[in-house]
C-alpha cells in the first residue's frame, strides 16, 4: 500500500512538470517594451522568431504562476530589475492561427499531443523544453511550428492573428 | 552681422576630410556637389569662407536668407533635438548663400559666405559648453601634421548607431516628427542579440527603404508606429483597431512584407514598395491615416 503511494506521488509530481498542451491552457510570451504599440497592445513582431530558431519560446502556465514567469523574464532579459510585459494566449490560439496560416495541425489522440505537418512528416507541434542553463525555467516550452524555417509569410500570418486578431492586453509585472 | 570670437578657421585637408566622409553626424561634410565644390574653391577659398566660430551666449534668432534643405519641420526638430540632449546640427546652405550669413544653433555659430552648397552635419552633445569644446577640438587639426584625423569634430559618434548615420541625409529631410525620431533612434540602438540568440540590430537598408517609402506618403499619411522585426527589417503599423489595421516590414531587398486590413478584406503578401504605393493610392491612402485612438 505504501508503496503504491509513493508511486502515486512520483507519478502525480512528474505529471506536473510535463504540460499537456490542452487547447485552453496557456501560452506565456516574453514581450519586449519595443513591441508593445500604443495603448499597451502587442504588436506582431513578438510572435516572430529569431533568424536561427527552431521553435518559438514561450513557457505554459501549466507549469508555473505568471509571478515565477515574470521572475525568469526579469532576469533572462531585464537584468532582474524593472517590470516585464507578457502576453499569454491559449494553445488553441497558437493553433488556430498557424491552421489560418496554412499549416496542417492536429491533435493525435492516440499519442495525446498536438502534431503538425513539417512537409516531410509530422512533428510534435508543441513541446517541454525545460530551460537548464541560468536562469532556469522548469515551464520553457518551444511552439515548434513557428521557426525560423517555416516560410516568411506564414510565420508573419500567424503573429498577425496572435497579435491583432485576439488581443489581450499584456500582463505587466 | 558682428563675428564675435572667431575661434580659427578650417585648414585644406580639414575641408578635405570633410569632404572624405560624408553624411556622418559628428562630421562637418561639404554637401551634395562635393565635386563642385572642390573645383570651384580653391582650399584658400573655403579655408576663407567657411570659418567656425564660436559664439559666447544663448541661442539667438537665426538669420540666414537663403536656406535650402532647412525646412521648417526640420529645423524645428533640430532644435528641439538638440534642445532634449539628442546631439544634432543640421545645416544646409543654398549656392548663394548671402555675405557674412550666420547662423546659431545652441551657441554654436557658424559663418559662411558664398561657398557654394555646404552641409555641415555635427553631432554634438546639448550642453553648449560642450559644443564648444567639440569644435574647439575640431579647430585643432590644423595643428595635426599629418591631418591624418577623419574625424573633425571629436563628437560622440559611437552613440549614433550606424544604420542612423547610413540614412542621416534622408531622416534629416524626412519631416518626421521628434517622437518618431526617438523611436527610431531607440529600435537602432539595440545591439545584436537584443532578443536572444540570433535576433540582429537594425539594418540601415531596411531603414532607408522606409525613408524612401515615407518620403512618397508622408503627405497623405500620419505617422506610424515602428518596431524591429527579430531579423533586423523595420516594420511599421498603422493601427486603428482590431480590423483595421496596417504592417509593413521593409526588407533590405526593396521588397516589403505586407498586412492590410480593412475591415473588410484581408490583403498579406510580399510585393515590392512600389507595388504597395499603387495598392494604397487606390484607397486614397485612407489606411495610411489610421492611428490608435485617432
Amino acid at each position: 500500500m505504501a508503496v503504491r503511494k509513493q508511486k502515486s506521488k512520483a507519478r502525480s509530481t512528474r505529471q506536473r512538470f510535463v504540460p499537456s498542451f490542452a487547447a485552453r491552457t496557456e501560452l506565456a510570451l516574453y514581450v519586449d517594451p519595443d513591441d508593445l504599440g500604443r495603448g499597451g497592445r502587442v504588436s506582431s513582431t513578438a510572435f516572430l522568431p529569431n533568424p536561427d530558431d527552431k521553435y518559438l519560446s514561450v513557457n505554459s502556465l501549466e507549469l508555473e504562476s505568471i509571478e515565477t514567469i515574470a521572475a525568469y523574464y526579469q532576469e533572462r532579459f531585464k537584468g532582474g530589475v524593472g517590470q516585464v510585459a507578457i502576453a499569454h494566449r491559449k494553445v488553441w490560439d497558437y493553433t488556430d492561427a498557424g491552421r489560418f496560416a496554412g499549416l496542417s495541425i492536429d491533435f493525435n489522440k492516440t499519442v495525446g499531443k498536438w502534431e503538425y505537418d513539417t512537409g516531410h512528416g509530422l512533428a510534435d507541434a508543441y513541446k517541454h523544453i525545460r530551460q537548464t542553463r541560468v536562469p532556469k525555467s522548469n515551464s520553457h516550452c518551444g511552439v515548434q511550428f513557428i521557426n525560423a524555417q517555416t516560410a516568411e509569410l506564414v510565420v508573419n500570418k500567424i503573429a498577425r492573428r496572435l497579435a491583432h486578431r485576439r488581443p489581450q492586453r499584456p500582463t505587466i509585472i | 552681422m558682428p563675428e564675435a570670437n572667431v575661434a580659427g578657421i578650417l585648414t585644406e585637408n580639414a575641408i578635405k576630410a570633410l569632404v572624405r566622409e560624408p553624411a556622418m553626424p559628428g562630421i562637418a561634410t561639404i554637401g551634395q556637389d562635393v565635386a563642385e565644390a572642390e573645383t570651384t574653391f580653391t582650399s584658400q577659398t573655403l579655408a576663407k569662407y567657411l570659418r567656425v566660430v564660436n559664439q559666447q551666449g544663448t541661442l539667438s534668432q537665426m538669420v540666414a536668407t537663403d536656406i535650402v534643405a532647412i525646412e521648417g519641420h526640420v529645423k524645428d526638430l533640430i532644435t528641439r533635438r538638440s534642445l532634449q540632449g539628442e546631439t544634432n546640427l543640421f545645416l544646409s546652405i543654398s549656392s548663394s548663400a548671402v555675405e557674412g550669413f550666420t547662423d546659431i544653433f545652441t551657441g554654436v555659430n557658424i559663418a559662411t559666405t558664398n561657398i557654394g552648397k555646404v552641409i555641415a552635419a555635427v553631432a554634438k552633445t546639448s550642453q553648449r559648453q560642450a559644443g564648444h569644446y567639440v569644435l574647439d577640438e575640431a579647430l585643432e587639426i590644423q595643428d595635426d601634421p599629418d591631418n591624418s584625423r577623419v574625424l573633425i569634430f571629436g563628437a560622440p559618434t559611437e552613440s549614433i548607431p550606424e544604420s542612423i548615420i547610413q540614412n542621416w541625409q534622408l531622416l534629416a529631410t524626412s519631416g518626421l516628427s521628434e517622437e518618431s525620431y526617438l523611436s527610431l533612434l531607440r529600435l537602432a540602438r539595440k545591439s545584436p542579440g537584443w532578443r536572444g540568440d540570433g535576433s540582429r540590430s537594425l539594418d540601415y537598408k531596411s531603414l532607408e527603404n522606409f525613408l524612401q517609402f515615407w518620403k512618397s506618403v508622408r503627405e497623405k499619411s500620419v505617422e506610424p508606429e515602428f518596431g524591429l522585426v527579430p531579423n533586423g527589417n523595420l516594420r511599421v503599423e498603422w493601427y486603428k483597431d482590431n480590423r483595421h489595421f496596417v504592417e509593413l516590414e521593409f526588407r533590405a531587398d526593396d521588397d516589403c512584407i505586407f498586412g492590410i486590413f480593412d475591415g473588410k478584406s484581408v490583403f498579406e503578401g510580399r510585393a515590392s514598395v512600389k507595388n504597395i504605393i499603387e495598392v494604397l493610392a487606390t484607397r486614397d491612402f485612407g489606411p495610411l491615416k489610421w492611428s490608435y485612438g485617432g
